[in-house]
């Protein structure tokens, strides 16, 4: 026994040696990482023209490929490996490889690990604005200023709606997601309703409650989905008052657009009943409510049209039509709910910066057709209109799709999008107003204790993170 | 003799040397052999759990790499019990606790006992109350989902015909989510539970069955007198680790209500993981999780403690 604890202290030492020499080691890997970072800040021209020095001596001196990785959320046969391919064709010198990670905690995680570990990661994606701050933060990320990304972002995309850190690109949105209406056209005709072009809250309230029908075994209810009034209304960072040290909850629009899905809900009795919602784990399988014929309609993105397509799984014989969201007053300009996102981004500890940027160059240019198959809307000013609603509407669109109501609604050049640049306790916000909104829509609390207290525990949440 | 005894004494210091040597060797072997494990215990074991816990005195997104570490004392350790989160899940994990365990405990000692009398088919019933414990607790949540829905689900049905018309929404509610989560951890638990029982019961001598008899005892004397005190250390063993693991519930929780609705659902393992993971407060996670490891350290050395009290070892 005594052995065995001598044996073991000096076993346990060494641990903790260890462990305190990787620490320290970790430390020095950020810290270079920071360092590194303030240069390129610093210096953006010099550590530019150093990058162009090397990367022409990468390939002029063996004569070799330059290799790039990487590293996307979309399956690879959704389009990256077509897209790979062509640009491993069209461009001589550079070989490209996408690694697919899954976009979530845990995929985030090992893509963040691999980006502090020094794995090589030339080019990667960030699905949302949280961790892409902190990717930039933590320095993993190339600010594309150098490659005078401001001039392609103003000539190939716009600039409104495009997210920057301290004035910078460090990253460009790849696709656009406007939200929209999906509407069963079979049920309209059936009841001699129009396909509204443009309409108020009040008029979609009166077509939802004719559009319920209970004489079949299940109730067929109107709409599937809440409309965010205050997010449509006040736009950018709809959570916070104007210097985010306070949450806008008592913005009497919040109360108001509760309160209408509320009483769809339960008075008109048009709108999907949450309990359901809850306990068929609605929340991610939307789809199947409207294309089973559950819902009449549904509040719908780009990324539901490939259910839409797949009639092996959903099988159906009407064709899906598209509305504009409804706004509280015609006339007036609104925002879309949608975002401009799928962000590239490029590593700042890459060896092959240029071949990053030529290939960063070409997903948002020729490249985006490659990904309209999986409900990715190219965000480049130039591309075919009628190309892009054929590759995300398919080869059968005629039969399922309204397509000219598509390109009306969903490929409206006008559509503002919005642009969160606050994310103080964003997660933790994220969670109370689902925790809140829960016991709302199942009749535990009325619309205004909900907004009470969405408004008190997140100042307090905000508060606490600062 | 003489000379016998001189042999002796040279020959002892040779033989205690020899023993000496070959304990050594031994001993190295002995280490070399458990040291594949010993290391992987210290590094994949070992020291995350010293790292978390020097984490847990920090305020560390993880994001920003180690230079961004702050060491802050104390201040997680207190700010949790001012958090309505944490004493919500503090609350719900108690009442899980308190809820699940005697029942389990219970109906899983009632199922051994008739188990162990002569039933048909004996052997198939014990397979199928184990299955539980053998399938994956996302496929049972997903179809628990489906059974607790609360317009068609067939344990919604099965109430309404009996005329209750208006059936608990189960984990639609804020009500009875949790006791929704309880009762399917029960029937989750009950196997492994009855075949722990079950080996319990093959060590009480059947003499003390068989004398009782004589003495004219019925079936729920036994039961009160013989079966369950001789139990007794093999209730012992599974309260123990049946506490701990109802405070490391997460699985079921996390597929089948996300800590809601509301934050009636929330439990401790649930938390630690939202505010690491969704909130990034690798600190006040690993606080709280150590937090939670000296609550159930406490809670299983009073039960220590405590058996001298009802435990009976033979």
């Amino acid at each position: 026994m005594k052995g065995f604890l001598r044996y073991f202290s000096i076993i346990m030492c060494l641990a903790i040696l260890i462990g305190a020499f990787t620490a320290c080691s970790g430390n020095q890997n950020s810290s270079e990482v920071s360092q590194s970072q303030g240069q390129a800040n610093n210096q953006p021209s010099q550590n530019d023209s150093n990058q162009n020095t090397k990367d022409t001596q990468d390939s002029g001196d063996s004569n070799e490929p330059v290799k790039i990785i990487i590293w996307g959320g979309v399956p690879e046969e959704n389009g990256p490996s077509a897209l790979v391919e062509e640009f491993n064709k069209t461009h001589e010198g550079i070989v490209a490889e996408y690694v697919r990670f899954v976009n979530d905690e845990t995929g985030n995680t090992k893509l963040d690990t691999a980006l502090l570990s020094g794995e090589q990661i030339d080019v990667y994606f960030t699905y949302s604005i949280p961790i892409m701050t902190k990717r930039i933060e933590g320095g993993m990320a190339e600010d594309l200023s150098n490659f005078d990304a401001d001039t392609f972002v103003k000539e190939n995309i716009g600039e409104e709606g495009v997210f920057k850190y301290d004035n910078k690109y460090y990253s460009i949105p790849t696709a656009k997601e406007p939200y929209y209406i999906m509407l069963n056209k079979a049920i309209f005709d059936e009841l001699g309703i129009d396909i509204p072009t443009e309409w108020t809250v009040d008029e979609y309230r009166e077509i939802c409650k004719k559009l319920v029908d209970e004489s079949g075994d299940k109730k067929r209810y109107a709409i599937h989905g809440y409309l965010d009034l205050p997010r449509m209304v006040l736009g950018d960072n709809y959570w916070y008052k104007a210097d985010a040290q306070e949450s806008n909850f008592d913005d009497p629009i919040f109360a108001q657009s509760y309160q209408l899905y509320h009483d769809m809900m339960y008075e008109d009795g048009s709108a999907f009943p949450y309990t359901e919602v809850l306990a068929r784990k609605m929340e991610a399988y939307a789809q199947d409510l409207f294309l089973t014929e559950e819902v009449a309609m549904m509040l719908s993105a780009p990324w539901h049209l490939r259910y839409v397509r797949d009639t092996e799984s959903y099988p159906h014989d009407w064709v899906a039509t598209f509305a504009p969201l409804p706004v509280l007053e015609k006339g007036k300009e609104y925002y879309n709910l949608g975002t401009l996102n799928n962000w590239i981004m490029m590593n700042s500890k890459s060896e092959h910066k240029e071949a990053a940027w030529e290939f960063i160059k070409y997903w948002l240019t020729d490249g985006s057709k490659f990904l309209l198959a999986g409900g990715k809307v190219p965000v480049w000013k130039d591309v075919d209109l009628d190309e892009v609603t054929e590759g995300l509407l398919g080869d059968n669109a005629e039969a399922l799709f309204d397509v000219e109501a598509f390109k009306r609604v969903a490929l409206d050049p006008n559509l503002k999008y919005i642009l969160d640049t606050e994310t103080v306790a964003a997660p933790e916000i994220d969670q109370i107003i689902k925790e809140e909104s829960d016991k709302m829509y199942l009749g535990e609390q009325s619309v205004e204790e909900m907004v009470q207290s969405l408004k008190q525990r997140a100042d307090k949440a905000i508060k606490d993170a600062q | 003799m003489r000379h016998n005894g001189q042999m002796a004494i040279q020959s002892t210091p040779k033989t205690i040397k020899y023993k000496k040597k070959s304990k050594v060797k031994n001993d190295v072997i002995g280490y070399l052999f458990i040291t594949p494990n010993l290391l992987g215990f210290i590094f994949l074991t070992l020291i995350p759990v010293l790292f978390s816990l020097f984490v847990s005195f920090t305020e560390w997104n993880i994001f920003k790499g180690f230079k961004e570490m702050n060491f802050v004392g104390l201040k997680n350790y207190i700010s949790m019990f001012e958090d309505t989160w944490f004493k919500a899940s503090i609350k719900n994990n108690v009442i899980y606790t308190l809820g699940t365990i005697p029942v389990t405990l219970c109906a899983a000692l009632l199922t051994a006992v008739i188990l162990n009398d002569k039933v048909y088919g004996k052997n198939a019933i014990r397979t199928m109350f184990f299955m539980p414990y053998i399938s994956n607790v996302v496929a049972i949540s997903a179809i628990w989902l489906a059974l607790y829905n609360p317009s068609y689900g067939p344990i919604n049905q099965f109430l309404m015909d009996l005329g209750i018309s208006d059936p608990p929404k189960w984990i639609a509610s804020s009500k009875w989510a949790l006791p929704a989560v309880m009762i399917m951890s029960v029937w989750g638990g009950l196997g492994y539970n009855t075949v722990i029982y079950l080996a319990g019961l093959q060590g009480i001598p059947k003499e003390l069955y068989e004398s009782a008899d004589i003495d004219g005892a019925n079936w729920w004397h036994k039961l009160i007198r013989i079966t369950i005190p001789m139990l007794s250390p093999t209730t012992f063993f599974l309260l123990i680790t049946n506490i701990i693991s109802s405070f490391q519930v997460f699985g079921q929780i996390n597929i089948m209500t996300q800590g809601g609705p509301g934050t009636s659902t929330t439990v401790i393992a649930y938390y630690i993981y939202l505010s690491g993971f969704r909130y990034y407060k690798m600190g006040y996670s690993a606080s709280m999780a150590w937090f939670l490891f000296i609550a159930i350290f406490i809670v299983t050395l009073i039960q220590w403690k405590g058996q001298k009290k009802w435990v009976n070892y033979m």
